[in-house]
């Protein structure tokens, strides 16, 4: 990332850029028609470095621009503030150290409606006159969308009044005393209930857990695995959102639950990784629990199928968007050294690779060159032997999967591992000295929690590759990249926690490491480059490394020998094609799997970040 | 006696060298323009391969990249 990752912008971009933040009001600046392709192309058609600083320019971190793009110094002193309010008005583009790029879009402004004080709402509604009227709850939906911006575009809140609700009984539950919010959980919070009332909205969020005094009894389960009836006039269900869109025939017990849910005032509908369910699940869901209120958390607004957008009338407006780097310079999450291995092909699995009758064994032959699977043992070796760290090594592609954990012998949970076996290995991989490292696989919809592990390697970095190929075509073809939107999104977890006491280390130090394995030269480069765009644009680094194994280690890692190469490439062709390819599991003919798939690339990223921000679960696993 | 071909030596690394047999592989015969595969990472060719050997890298390497749509 060139001088950007020095963690101190160099003086000549400072002074361009407080240059450029004195155009600001201008008014010779937006003289030109073609204004906005003279912005675009940058540097070259407008050189500004000429003009004078205003003597405040200080006080100016912000830079707007005339076709709705918005630049932010992060080195101003008033860089807090002005991220605040920017967070709330426009989306986030690109996001590095030193300078952001933000946008100015209906939908940003429309949330922006939520920046208007008391006041001046008081003051518009002395002016009119003031209707009170009840919408028809099946009509809701369409009088929001019918608000937005394409629409009427009518400025539309959404507040609960929770204080003065004699009606719905109150929940007695409060936080914990040592459970103390961070402060980006704070502001997300004071966001949502800002005078008193709350609204509707997305926070962005990774993961939310709520350390309360809630009591056992007043909080119950409605699963596949769990059907718990509820008691009480108040409390939580924790569910799924297939066990609630579910269209066939229920269980008995079950429909009786549901009708439950159906039948009763909820106050808040809190909706986890809203950008993985289907729009019509997820409008199911909401048409179904009559809610005076909705908290949708999330990542990352990055959907797939492109209707992000719904999500604005659905639930509302994004109220809250944190900054990863704040995050990670705040101490909330570790500081990840992300790095890319390189591993070069070897002659002959690179000879089978190439050919067209192998076009299937693709995957298989890159995330298998002996090269990856030594550069692999030699990561586990030396983070087990040097650092005493623990290990989990990712591959989507079972047949990698098995082929890897055996030669190593080492445990591995995948999609069939029984309940018993996940756990047992789970537990020994927490516990005991001798379990260091385990095996993944895309474990399907239960969670795992594996807090102790600081050394993430992934030996398929891509995978639903055939399915991402056909969709990427898709979007191509539309004229909108897959992945256009990808560097749009940003994360915040809200996350009530104490610090993992690896950050004790200090926040410069890496305490926790990801790699990516990549077989050069191959379609994993395609990946491998997509992911690194997305890396820069977040801000973030990552670093390249070639030259693992070293040279000079030899037969102490295995497919030393080309014999044992050899074999191993006979072992690839001779398998099916369905047997190296990527693992099915009983619910991919679903859509939140399909979208898991598609999301898989970045998902890693963001597995990476959870993992290590000293709480619990990997939550993308849960649907 | 000794015969001499002009041609074109090419010095690459090992996938690459495996790059270029195969797709001179999938030309019918009559195109085929690797004269000797001398080792792992050295080729003598036709010396009116080169542009044709060049652009099949570039657009093979183009496939494993990608560009943000802008």
């Amino acid at each position: 990332m060139g001088h950007g990752d020095k963690g101190r912008p160099n003086k000549k971009l400072k002074f361009s850029a407080k240059e450029i933040t004195n155009l600001d009001d201008e008014d010779a600046y937006f003289g030109g028609e073609d204004i906005d392709d003279d912005v675009r192309d940058g540097v070259e058609k407008r050189d500004f470095t000429k003009l004078e600083l205003k003597p405040d320019h200080i006080n100016r971190p912000l830079w707007a621009c005339a076709d709705g793009r918005i630049f932010l110094e992060t080195f101003s002193p008033l860089y807090k503030q002005a991220y605040d309010f920017l967070i709330a008005i426009a989306e986030p583009v690109c996001r590095p150290e030193s300078m952001h790029e933000y946008n100015l879009t209906p939908h940003s402004l429309y949330a922006a409606v939520d920046l208007l004080n008391e006041a001046e709402l008081a003051a518009v509604a002395e002016e009119k006159e003031t209707h009170a009227f009840e919408v028809d709850p099946t009509q809701v939906e369409n009088v929001k969308e019918r608000c937005l911006p394409n629409a009427l575009n009518y400025p539309m809140l959404e507040e609960y009044d929770f204080r003065n609700d004699t009606v719905n009984p109150d929940l007695d539950m409060e936080l914990k005393p040592q459970a103390q919010p961070r402060p980006y959980q704070e502001k997300s919070l004071s966001k949502m209930f800002g005078n008193g009332r709350a609204r509707s909205g997305i926070i962005w969020a990774f993961q939310f857990k709520l350390w309360s005094t809630i009591r056992d009894e007043q909080i119950c389960r409605f699963t596949s695995d769990s059907k718990e009836r509820f008691r009480g006039n108040a409390g939580v269900v924790v569910t799924t959102y297939n066990m609630v869109a579910f269209g066939g025939k229920r269980s008995e017990e079950s429909e009786k639950i549901i009708e439950e849910i159906r039948n009763r005032e909820w106050g808040l509908l809190l909706m986890d990784e809203v950008h993985v369910v289907p729009a019509q699940m997820f409008r199911k869901v909401i048409s179904l629990t009559k809610s005076h209120c909705k908290l949708g958390l999330t990542a990352t607004l990055v959907r797939e199928d492109e209707r992000i957008t719904d999500l604005n009338f659905l639930i509302g407006p994004k109220l809250y968007e944190a900054n990863w780097l704040d995050l990670v310079k705040g101490g909330f999450i570790a500081n990840v050294q992300c790095a890319e291995v390189w591993c070069p092909m070897t002659k002959e699995f690179f000879a089978q690779y190439l050919k067209k009758e192998n076009s299937k064994k693709k995957q298989a032959l890159y995330v298998m060159n002996p090269n990856k699977f030594r550069a692999c043992e030699f990561l586990i070796r030396f983070h087990e032997q040097q650092r005493g760290d623990k290990i989990i090594v990712f591959a989507d592609n079972l047949f990698a999967l098995v082929e890897y954990a055996m030669k190593l012998r080492k445990p591995m949970i995948y999609g069939a591992t029984s309940h018993v076996e996940r756990t047992k290995i789970l537990e020994a991989f927490k516990t005991s000295r001798d379990v260091n490292t385990i095996f993944l696989s895309k474990v399907g919809d239960n969670s795992i929690d594996i807090p102790e592990a600081n050394v993430i390697i992934q030996i398929s970095s891509h995978a639903g590759s055939r399915r991402q190929e056909a969709h990427a075509s898709w979007s191509y073809s539309k004229g909108k990249g897959l992945f256009s939107y990808g560097c749009n999104h940003s994360f915040l977890l809200i996350v009530l926690g104490k610090l993992q006491d690896r950050m004790a280390g200090g926040k410069e130090e890496y305490n926790a490491f990801f790699y990516s394995l990549v077989s050069m030269d191959t379609q994993e480069m395609y990946y491998s480059t997509k992911r690194q765009q997305f890396l820069i644009d977040q801000g973030y680094s990552f670093k390249v490394i070639t030259g693992l194994p070293p040279p000079d280690s030899g037969p102490e890692l295995n497919y030393h020998r080309l014999d044992d190469q050899l074999a191993l490439l006979t072992k690839v062709l001779s398998a099916g094609d369905e047997a190296v390819g990527l693992e099915q599991l009983e619910e991919d003919a679903d859509d939140i799997a399909l979208h898991k798939a598609r999301r898989f690339w970045w998902i890693h990223e963001c597995y990476v970040r959870c993992k290590w921000d000293g709480l619990h679960g990997i939550q993308y696993w849960e649907t | 006696m000794v015969n001499a071909t002009k041609g074109l030596f090419i010095s690459c690394d090992i996938p690459m060298a495996q790059f270029i047999i195969n797709y001179n592989n999938t030309l019918p015969p009559s195109q085929q323009f690797i004269i000797h595969v001398l080792d792992s990472t050295h080729l003598f060719v036709q010396p009116h391969a080169a542009e044709m050997i060049r652009s099949a890298i570039s657009e093979f390497r183009d496939q494993n990249s990608y560009e943000k749509p802008t």
